[in-house]
């Protein structure tokens, strides 16, 4: 019996979708580890200078300030797992309306980030709708100008971030949580357990799996989903207020000219999640194990 | 939104349901405060996610005069002048642009995802598990922060402001999630169906198409609904690699619009938010169509 499959077919069915993959995802990877340690302008060929670029990094105070606030999405982070799970735990008790409100907080996710974003200039502009509505009920006094707020801006594209993908963690939870043996919630009610008991003690320990799933997601989301908002809603401004570090990177890259740089903030913030990621995929290695099913000849 | 506050009373009999279910049922003819302060607090969220877009609508409708009288009310009477305006600009060739690089990326991704993922659930070969595992690492990690690296391949395989360039940075960006859930899919398709066939004397190629691809079809509608979702928002790519006006996709027509519009003047708002409309209608289209393909494929990758 052969052991492996033919090379003819290995190459016929993987091939085109590996190559994709190792000129797009991969080869970007050793290509950026190259040029990290170069200087680079985008169009002339990259010229060695060592360790330069992380000495700047090391030195840059935007840089600080962009990581800064990509921390200020990452402390969301804990409200980001838990208001979904939240929520699907009051959807998955039949709460009248709760199909409606299951689709309603899936919007946001289905609407490009540009879209969302453009979509909140207009609405928190200075003469926008909430500041028209502020000021119709008499709270006048809380109209502000809020896309240019600098103390505030951050926080603003940071709930953006997190209203706009809520719902995708919604739909996550109330699927795991409706595969969550009944007689479980039975048992504790017999033993007195009001909501919150059986949320925390039924609930809780029944989606943990999902749970780790979506705070990677999170996590990930916090690095990746903020630029395009920012980009739209405020450009990073005013001044480096709202860039996150993902969007400091495209703006060192193609705006200020310096891409050689923004590829070694990149590369660097890269493999610094690779390797968090990896180490987190080894600790829950028990569950989510990949098993394939070897019985018989090979195709 | 009121009438989802009125809670549902009287029209069940609660002998005929079985024993188990009567605890909920009877919970809900009650309402207790607790629970009207939930639900109240559910639909303020709710409240948040939907009016926006329904004020997006109601301004795209209005005529500008009309907006800047009355930023809050309903559109009367609806005028479709502000679509026609967004559309006779550049905007109408980059739906078209949209339409053409997220549309072939999909099928792409399809295609080779389902041709991958039967390689590594029916084909043998080392590393396998290895590879997979891989695959599914880079499927999660951020793109956004390999940006420049991520463009100087294109720019140095000549692809630059090319329709092929951007199709295949799209395959891209979205065949190791399409790998990745077509081999989990494939993985649970049962042997047999595969091992007659082979008993049969049929070709590698045979089984995949006579067997496994009609299998897959539902997988298809799936992953294709997934990718396109995706792609059909992607801003930044399709802002370095498509830079020249007749090649810009949707949302970077729309990035620009406002970009545009330097002095904010409320007269724009109108034919920004018809542009925003008709950029996300179709995601709400296909959401409509599809709402179950997309809540199982998201569950199907959450679990695994």
């Amino acid at each position: 019996m052969r052991k492996y499959s033919s090379l003819g077919s290995l190459a016929l069915f993987l091939g085109p979708a590996l190559l994709v993959i190792v000129v797009i995802r991969v080869w970007p990877v050793f290509q950026g580890g190259y040029i990290a340690f170069t200087r680079w302008d985008g169009i002339r060929e990259p010229v060695f200078i060592g360790f330069d670029n992380f000495t700047r990094m090391a030195a840059d105070p935007i840089l600080l300030t962009a990581l800064g606030n990509t921390g200020k999405i990452l402390l969301l982070a804990p409200l980001w797992v838990v208001l979904p799970l939240l929520l699907a735990s009051v959807i998955q008790e039949r709460v009248p309306g709760a199909s409606f409100f299951k689709i309603a907080y899936v919007l946001p996710v289905l609407v490009s980030p540009v879209v969302i974003g453009t979509l909140f200039v207009i609405i928190l502009g200075p003469d926008g709708p909430l500041n028209t509505a502020l000021r119709a009920v008499g709270l006048g006094f809380l109209a502000n100008n809020w896309t240019v707020d600098t103390n505030l801006v951050m926080w603003i594209v940071a709930g953006m971030v997190i209203w706009s993908s809520f719902g995708l963690g919604v739909l996550l939870f109330t699927a795991a949580l409706a595969s969550v043996d009944e007689s479980l919630y039975e048992a504790a009610r017999i033993d007195g357990a009001n909501w919150l008991q059986r949320f925390w003690h039924v609930s809780v320990p029944s989606v943990r799996g999902v749970t780790e799933y979506w705070t990677v997601m999170v996590v990930i989301m916090a690095f990746s989903s903020a630029i395009v908002l920012g980009y739209a809603f405020s450009q990073g401004g005013p001044g480096y207020a709202s860039t996150t570090v993902d969007l400091f990177i495209y703006n060192q890259a193609f705006r200020y000219g310096a891409p050689g740089y923004a590829t070694a903030v990149g590369i660097t913030l890269f493999l610094l999640i690779g390797i968090l990621l990896v180490i987190f995929l080894q600790l829950s290695r028990r569950r989510g194990e990949l098993l394939f099913d070897d019985s018989g000849t090979p195709l | 939104m009121t009438a989802t506050l009125v809670p549902v009373v009287g029209e069940m009999a609660p002998e005929v349901d079985p024993p188990r279910q009567n605890p909920r049922r009877r919970r809900r003819k009650r309402m207790s405060p607790a629970r009207f302060l939930v639900i109240l607090i559910c639909s303020a969220i709710a409240a948040s996610t939907i009016y926006p877009f329904v004020f997006m609508t109601f301004t795209a409708l209005k005529t500008s005069e009309d907006y800047v009288g009355n930023k809050l009310g309903l559109p009367i009477p609806p005028t479709l002048e502000n679509f026609f305006t967004a559309l006779s600009g550049t905007m109408g060739i980059s739906f078209v642009n949209s339409v053409i690089t997220v549309g072939a990326g999909t099928i792409l991704t399809v295609i080779l995802g389902c041709m991958a993922g039967f390689g590594f659930a029916f084909l043998r070969f080392p590393f396998r598990t290895v590879l997979l595992r891989i695959i599914m690492i880079i499927m999660v990690l951020p793109v956004t922060v390999l940006i420049p690296p991520i463009f100087k391949v294109i720019l140095d395989l000549g692809l630059l402001n090319t329709y092929p360039g951007l199709i295949l940075l799209y395959v891209g960006l979205s065949i190791p999630a399409g790998v990745y859930m077509m081999a989990t899919f494939f993985m649970a398709v049962p042997r047999e169906l595969v091992e007659s066939a082979r008993i049969d004397g049929a070709s590698t190629f045979r089984v995949f198409r006579e067997i496994a691809v009609p299998l897959a079809r539902p997988a298809f509608i799936t992953l294709g609904t997934f990718t396109f979702l995706g792609l059909w928002n992607e801003l930044l790519f399709a802002l370095l690699i498509m830079s020249s006006p007749e090649q810009r996709t949707l949302p970077v027509a729309i990035a620009l619009l406002r970009q545009s519009v330097q002095n904010p003047t409320l007269v724009q708002d109108a034919i920004i938010a018809a542009g925003l409309l008709l950029s996300a209608a179709l995601p709400f289209l296909l959401f409509v169509l599809f709402n179950r393909q997309i809540t199982q494929g998201l569950v199907a990758g959450a679990l695994k």
